[in-house]
């Protein structure tokens, strides 16, 4: 296990050491790579020398001087917080989010602020104000969206582990890319206190990382109920970590397995194969595998979309460039406003304010906006379904493989169905990962599973499975 | 029949108010901030929270605030609509409003009653900050301070029953110790239309006085308009407090379109029958019940009854007076004179000096004939105004009456002797005679002989002289 | 698939209410989009669904906060620092007469 044994390394040597080795990363590669919009380098150094001290102490807490980057959605205080935009280009997050102050509490050092689809907008990492990120496994193809600098930084080693953010597949789309391991909690397991919100009952933050190990230590960090997030809960005691640790190869037998037919369609044939591969290897190893039908995956994206519209543009009126962020200025309240928004957003961002604002007034609002909450509950519904009987789905987390830079900005349809895969399970409010599981022309190829809210370890057992199955690790 | 309604019959007034009040607790509605912003230096009392920054997301509802607007509305005779409640978002830009949406509840309880006037709903939202219009400045140290907002029936059928209404109205609310601010200070958008017409509706009008002026204005200028054989359209005007008149806002204001979505980041809030009961065993009684008990235990009549509920505080003073006297004059006394006195000094139980007390003491020196019914009017004023004792009042004003027999037989006494004529004259059938002696009583005590008992002890006293 | 029609007007009240002061250009080609994108979203008419919306997928509910004594924020001058104009304090924002 590959992040155990960094933490062991960690601990017998020294953490500026570690800290350094990173900083030189970054400062040779990023340039070329751009997973990172605000490092925060000084006060990683310092932190990294208090860490140090407690380590001798044998006083360290969980995340023992690992280094973190932070999805720059995420609030850091006195760090730049500019959700890939020219909004907030010098917005300094007067605050911590929760997962910050969680985080700085296990002694994870904070190294800088990841770069990202203009405020979550987007599945492939080219639409930020500050640049696109690049695949650090292929610099000519897309990270993956929106968490596009999180998992570029994990899969470029400039980071042990990273925060992102998933609303319809942000974190495990990239993670999928970029070949490293990215989950989404079930909502309402991490506080979204500090995640700058474009669509409040979707998304919520999650770890990368390099293995299964890694993203169970992250979590058990930064998962509990948070008086600052109302919709949090309680989660049980049990640590992530031991349930990872005690998984043994013959407790695959006990993995009850769903895959729905629904999932393979039109997904690439090589990427196809692969998965196939890898659920052969479960089967192989005892698990019982399935096939389930989803059948109302075809209306997931229509569904996904109306309801981020109407929330991200309700999301979004907040930015007035009053009290924080770029303003233009003007002759009256209205005309200030107007001209500041329309010069501070991108097109996608502009795309999805427009769209909401539209579908959520009175006299259209029956027809889209109601409809698509109530078309919701359809899709959480087969989710139950399906976990009443099984522990875990299993799938490709994307249909296609990572395309070239430039490839596909100018038609919005074409990439709100990449998420295709992804968005059912923000909408049902599930957990889902993705892991990487292989490569095709030496692109990375992620597998995705689910498992029922709440459900984590299940989850991260499931992901265990996969990994032992794989012969690795 | 509401006071005035006579008045404006011809014109078919339809008045209803929505009123918000600040309702009183330690931190605000959605976040840990200071809810006692008066006294603070602009944006100081603020948070990531209050102020919208990035990423931030309200706390859980204060729990005071929706116990106290739960109170105001079991008060008011609501009933709890007995089912979990939204929180939505009220989208609107202006610079007051950090968010851009305005966060504010579903209606929480409704169909009650107040003076004669239907409660449609009460439900609880978020005060914006302050914009400063004429300097374009903006203070956010307001934001976040919970409101109550009480919506009532068009019932309201003149400009003086208004005023009378929400005067009562926030006595009501003071006394049940719910809310903030100065019992003057509120906010109202108040609807208007006459000769069933179309509705005005005039928003942010800041004061009882306000109101009151408001609705005066409006009567008159919409007759104008009607007499010129114009129509009156659907409008949101604005009240302007320096000049006293109502103003249209600018036509793009007024087409609102508020885009209602609940919270995603509230879940709903559900005020279990238990928690009404418990609150309501808490709550003081209602002017509703009091009034009957009133008429009940103390046999007093529906007027005056009427009178002491307006104003919790008297209706407490007088309870706590007829302990110590006769019920039925502390009621009169109280729903008139004292009232009366109060209106006058724009002064309220709690704010001038008067106590149970004093008229307990005052009704005392009335029964054993030491105060005259006249003198004890200036009395009053004078407890109101200064709060000095009854006995210290009668001694200063020099009001004590005579009424021991004793003392009056001796005055009597000397009276007769000194008018031998009179007597006669009266023995002789003279009744003026009568009157004339006692006229030379009344002088001789620079009258302060009680009047009734000087007549009987004087006819007494003559027809034993023979 | 419903036929979606959305006219200049529509685009031109959009962008009004959401404070987005739109060039010309931008205004036909959201205007295109806009058809384009409902008309493919407007599959969801298919979909049998039930009476009930679905607003939060989590069942918590009553998540009251206990009032207490205030807990001022620590980093007042933080927030300050971000406005974009300030004056003794104020944000300063366009008069309105």
């Amino acid at each position: 296990m590959f992040t155990k044994d960094l933490i062991d390394n960690l601990l017998s040597s020294s953490v500026e050491e570690h800290l350094h080795k990173k900083i030189e990363e970054i400062k040779k590669k990023d340039k070329e790579i751009n997973s990172f919009i605000t490092l925060g380098i000084e006060e990683a150094e310092k932190k990294a020398k208090e860490i140090q001290k407690k380590i001798d102490e044998n006083k360290q807490g969980k995340l023992s001087g690992l280094v973190i980057s932070i999805k720059d959605n995420i609030a850091v205080s006195n760090l730049r917080m500019t959700c890939g935009s020219k909004v907030l280009e010098n917005y300094i997050a007067p605050y911590d989010a929760t997962v910050t102050n969680l985080i700085k509490k296990e002694d994870g050092i904070i190294i800088g602020k990841c770069n990202m689809d203009e405020f979550a907008c987007g599945s492939d990492g080219t639409s930020s104000y500050f640049g696109p990120t690049k695949n650090p496994v292929n610099l000519d193809y897309v990270p993956g969206g929106s968490s596009s600098g999180s998992a570029a930084s994990i899969a470029a080693d400039f980071s042990d582990l990273s925060i992102g953010s998933d609303t319809g597949g942000s974190i495990r789309c990239p993670a999928s890319f970029c070949g490293v391991y990215g989950f989404k909690p079930s909502y309402g397991m991490v506080s979204r206190y500090g995640l700058s919100d474009m669509a409040m009952s979707l998304e919520g933050p999650g770890p990368f990382a390099k293995d299964t190990y890694g993203i169970a230590l992250l979590l058990d960090v930064i998962t509990g109920k948070d008086p600052r997030d109302t919709v949090t809960i309680e989660r049980d005691s049990s640590s992530y970590l031991k349930t990872v640790e005690d998984f043994k190869e013959c407790d695959i037998k006990n993995l009850k397995i769903a895959y729905a037919k629904e999932f393979f369609e039109g997904v690439d044939e090589e990427i196809k194969k692969i998965i196939l591969d890898k659920i052969g290897n479960l089967e192989s190893h005892g698990a019982k595998i399935e096939e389930v039908s989803l059948p109302n995956l075809k209306y997931a994206i229509s569904i996904y979309y109306l309801v981020v519209f109407s929330e991200f543009s309700s999301a979004m009126s907040k930015f007035d460039g009053f009290k924080y962020g770029h303003y233009s200025g003007g002759q009256d309240i209205v005309e200030a406003v107007s001209s500041t928004r329309e010069t501070a957003m991108g097109t996608e961002v502009k795309r999805r304010v427009l769209l909401g604002t539209f579908i959520t007034m009175e006299e259209v609002r029956g027809k889209w906006y109601t409809k698509a909450l109530k078309a919701r509950s359809v899709i959480k519904d087969d989710f139950k379904r399906i976990f009443n009987s099984y522990d875990l789905l299993i799938g490709p987390t994307m249909p296609t493989l990572p395309w070239k830079i430039g490839e596909r900005i100018s038609d919005p349809l074409a990439m709100y169905s990449a998420d295709i895969l992804t968005v059912s399970a923000n909408l049902a409010g599930v957990c889902a990962s993705s892991q990487p599981v292989g490569k095709v022309k030496g692109l990375p190829v992620g597998l995705q599973l689910h498992a029922n809210s709440l459900s984590e370890s299940k989850l991260l057992k499931g992901m265990r499975a996969v990994e032992i199955a794989n012969g690795g690790m | 029949m509401q006071l005035h309604e006579e008045k404006y019959k011809d014109l078919n007034l339809k008045i209803g108010l929505e009123i918000h009040v600040q309702l009183k607790t330690d931190q605000k509605i959605f976040c840990e901030c200071s809810s006692d912003y008066i006294n603070s230096p602009p944006n100081n009392n603020i948070c990531p929270i209050c102020t919208s920054q990035p990423g931030s997301k309200p706390m859980g509802l204060n729990e005071k605030a929706l116990e106290n607007l739960l109170k105001i509305g079991l008060f008011l005779g609501c009933k709890a609509h007995g089912k979990p409640f939204y929180v939505q978002r009220k989208h609107y830009f202006y610079p007051d409003l950090p968010s851009n949406y305005q966060r504010t509840s579903q209606p929480i309880l409704g169909d009650g009653n107040f003076m004669g006037v239907g409660i449609w709903e009460i439900h609880i939202e978020e005060d914006p900050g302050r914009y400063e219009l004429r300097e374009g400045k903006v203070d956010l140290n307001r934001c976040g301070v919970p409101l109550a907002e009480i919506v009532t029936a068009p019932d309201i059928k003149s400009p003086e029953y208004a005023r009378e209404f929400l005067r009562d109205l926030l006595l009501s609310l003071e006394y049940l110790g719910v809310i903030r601010g100065e019992s003057g200070s509120i906010r109202a958008d108040v609807n208007i239309s006459i000769m069933g017409g179309n509705r005005i509706e005039i928003k942010n009008v800041n004061s009882v006085k306000g109101v009151y002026k408001a609705l005066k204005y409006e009567i008159v200028r919409q007759k104008a308009i009607l007499q010129r054989g114009g129509k009156i359209s659907m409008e949101t005007r604005h009240f302007d407090e320096a000049s006293m008149i109502t103003k249209t806002l600018r036509k793009k204001e007024t087409v609102a379109d508020y885009r209602y979505i609940p919270d995603p980041d509230l879940v709903p809030i559900y005020v279990t029958p238990d928690k009404i009961s418990e609150i309501q065993s808490v709550l003081p009684e209602s002017p509703h019940n009091k009034k009957k008990r009133f008429i009940e235990e103390y046999s007093l009549g529906e007027e005056i009854a009427d009178a002491l509920i307006s104003d919790l505080y008297l209706a407490d003073l007088f309870e706590e007076a007829a302990k110590n006297s006769n019920p039925l004059e502390a009621g009169k006394w109280c729903a008139t004179e004292l009232k009366r006195r109060l209106n006058e000094k724009n002064l309220s139980v709690s704010t001038s000096k008067i106590t149970a007390k004093h008229i307990s003491d005052m009704l005392g020196f009335i029964e054993r004939g030491e105060l005259s019914v006249k003198n004890a009017k200036w009395i009053i004023e004078d407890a109101v105004d200064t709060g000095e004792s009854i006995p210290t009042l009668m001694d200063k004003k020099n009001f004590y009456q005579i009424s021991s027999e004793d003392a009056l037989i001796k005055i009597i006494d000397k009276i007769i002797e000194d008018n031998p004529k009179a007597v006669s004259d009266f023995m002789s059938g003279n009744q003026n005679a009568l009157h004339f002696l006692f006229g030379k009583v009344v002088n001789e005590t620079e009258g302060r002989a009680e009047p009734s008992k000087t007549i009987k002890l004087l006819k007494d006293k003559l027809c034993t002289v023979s | 698939m419903v036929e979606t029609i959305i006219n200049d007007n529509v685009i031109e009240r959009v962008s009004e209410i959401a404070r987005l002061k739109l060039s010309e250009k931008e205004k036909e080609k959201f205007r295109e989009e806009f058809e384009r994108i409902l008309d493919e979203f407007s599959i969801v008419d298919e979909i049998k669904v039930g009476d009930k919306e679905l607003y939060y997928v989590v069942e918590n509910v009553n998540v009251l906060r206990k009032d207490s004594a205030p807990k001022p924020f620590n980093k007042i001058n933080d927030i300050k620092n971000n406005f974009n104009k300030k004056e003794d304090d104020y944000i300063v924002v366009p008069r309105n007469l």
